[in-house]
């Protein structure tokens, strides 16, 4: 018997680039798409804000309960920062840069989870 | 003296991209500002997590954006450089005091919005009238 030892990873993750603002009249669409992906079986997302033109709280708040459903699945988002210089402040000044991980493209968030 | 531009909305979370503009063609009017598309997102976050306040609170979600109005005046003044903006419902009160912050420890689904119109501007005052409420929001420009 051969002596060896098989870790077999299937993650199933899913890339969300809003293209156009997340408000509180396009946020509850997102929140909709976010959790029907989640309860098919999608358990690791990254959120790519690197084209977002902007955000207010209520897109906000769709970050915040796609991160902790997501944990509570046992997987995890991780954030592509947005290239709005004002957005990222904004992101730092409520903490969630402490608290959301951050990757610099939707593909090395992806490839996090794959070395996993 | 001050360039003033004055818009009348639905009170409708779908309408308030509108002041989002407003906002940003009013700041066009001051020119040489340093980080201006900063400021700009800035001023238009808090104008709309207020409007958003007045759908939501005052308005209790907006069931008639036809008669529930926002009227916006937005005016830039050149000296002190300032962009001031008044936006009035016909809605219920509204405390903005009564808004404690967010416990900044850990993230929330709820609570930002007017700690972040708060953070980002120089003043904001929500006052009862006669006929509604009027807030006042004010960022001061270098």
């Amino acid at each position: 018997m051969m002596d060896l030892t098989v870790d077999e990873h299937l993650i199933r993750a899913a890339v969300i680039a809003p293209k156009s603002a997340i408000d509180a009249f396009s946020a509850p669409a997102l929140r909709e798409r976010i959790t029907n992906l989640l309860d098919s079986g999608v358990t690791n997302l990254v959120l790519d804000l690197s084209s977002t033109p902007f955000m207010d709280s209520a897109g906000m708040s769709v970050l915040v309960m796609a991160l902790k459903r997501s944990r509570m699945a046992g997987g995890n988002v991780r954030m592509v920062a947005p290239k709005i210089e004002a957005a990222n402040r904004i992101l730092k000044l409520t903490r969630f840069d402490q608290v959301f991980e951050f990757s610099a493209s939707a593909e090395e968030a992806l490839a996090v989870w794959r070395k996993a | 003296m001050a360039e003033v531009m004055k818009l009348d909305l639905p009170g409708s979370l779908s309408q308030v991209a509108h002041l989002r503009e407003a906002v940003a063609d009013t700041l066009r009017m001051l020119k040489g500002v340093e980080d201006a598309e900063s400021i700009c997102y800035n001023v238009q976050l808090a104008a709309q997590e207020i409007a958003v306040n007045i759908v939501e609170h005052a308005y209790k979600g907006g069931r008639d954006p036809e008669r529930q109005r926002i009227r916006a005046t937005l005016s830039v003044f050149q000296r002190p450089r300032r962009i001031e903006i008044e936006l009035r419902d016909s809605g219920a009160p509204f405390n903005p005091a009564a808004m404690p912050d967010p416990a900044l420890d850990d993230v929330h689904e709820g609570g930002y919005g007017v700690f972040l119109a708060r953070t980002l501007l120089d003043e904001l005052a929500c006052e009862r009238e006669s006929s509604g409420n009027c807030w006042r929001l004010i960022k001061n420009i270098p």
